[in-house]
């Protein structure tokens, strides 16, 4: 499911997700589960899960307008696989404006060294995101084509 | 007025962009100069230049983690704030900035 050979970032798309728990750590856990489960992507859950709350415990990444980037690392990828997940539900992140989440962008990044060409892929929709242009163009996105339209204009 | 700002975040794959960006967004809709050096997982990026902080008018540093070659930064007027707040607020801060530069 939305893998690609010669990219060299993959893609995890769900426009209509309903999760089970509104919680973050199982929502974490659904997110990966899902990737593994309904993809061809491979990696421990556990070890990218640790990176994740480690990196949520830090500091909120909810950062704003229904958005949240939560990431971290797996040292059984190669490719960093950009996991995106639309949701009708309202989930509670702390977010920075305080406001609920609705669209996640969830990293994960090879944790090999010499991936510097995969971090400024994602460090580019980092700094894309804030615009919000881009964020309304998020929202209204309602297919999976349309995500991943999106993904390919910020990151390729 | 000519603003710089380094920013820089624990992983340095997301925030340090973001807030780059919103502080880029901030000084501009304001019609000020930016540029903001990243210090994020791939190194330094758009690195201030000498010029460039001898021209600055303010340094704002978002950051949450050490900073490399803080060197250059001596005897420069600075405001130091976590990544975060430029994510948030970063139009509040450039206002603010502006109001404190005003009053001397």
């Amino acid at each position: 499911m939305n893998e690609s050979a010669d990219r060299s970032v993959d893609y995890y798309i769900d426009p209509s997700k309903i999760f089970q728990s509104g919680k973050k750590t199982e929502i974490f856990k659904e997110m990966i589960d899902d990737v593994i489960k309904k993809s061809a992507f491979d990696f421990e859950r556990e070890e990218v899960l640790e990176e994740i709350e480690k990196r949520e415990s830090l500091s909120t990444t909810g950062f704003g307008n229904g958005f949240a980037i939560p990431h971290g690392k797996s040292s059984q990828i190669h490719t960093p696989i950009v996991v995106l997940m639309k949701t009708e539900q309202k989930l509670e992140w702390e977010a920075l404006d305080d406001q609920p989440v609705s669209i996640i962008f969830l990293l994960i990044v090879p944790k090999e060294k010499g991936e510097a060409i995969h971090l400024k892929l994602l460090s580019r929709l980092s700094y894309h995101l804030m615009d919000k242009k881009i964020q309304e163009a998020f929202k209204a996105a309602e297919t999976k084509e349309n995500c991943e339209a999106l993904l390919n204009q910020l990151l390729v | 007025m000519k603003i710089v700002a380094v920013t820089a975040c624990a992983t340095g794959v997301a925030h340090t962009f973001m807030a780059k960006r919103a502080i880029e967004d901030a000084a501009k809709e304001r019609g000020h100069e930016v540029k903001v050096e990243t210090q994020g997982a791939t190194g330094i990026e758009d690195e201030l230049t000498r010029k460039d902080l001898r021209e600055a008018d303010i340094l704002i540093i978002a950051s949450d983690v050490k900073l490399a070659r803080t060197e250059r930064f001596e005897g420069i007027r600075k405001v130091n704030i976590p990544v975060a707040a430029a994510i948030k607020n970063a139009g509040s801060l450039i206002k603010k900035i502006e109001e404190k530069l005003k009053e001397e």
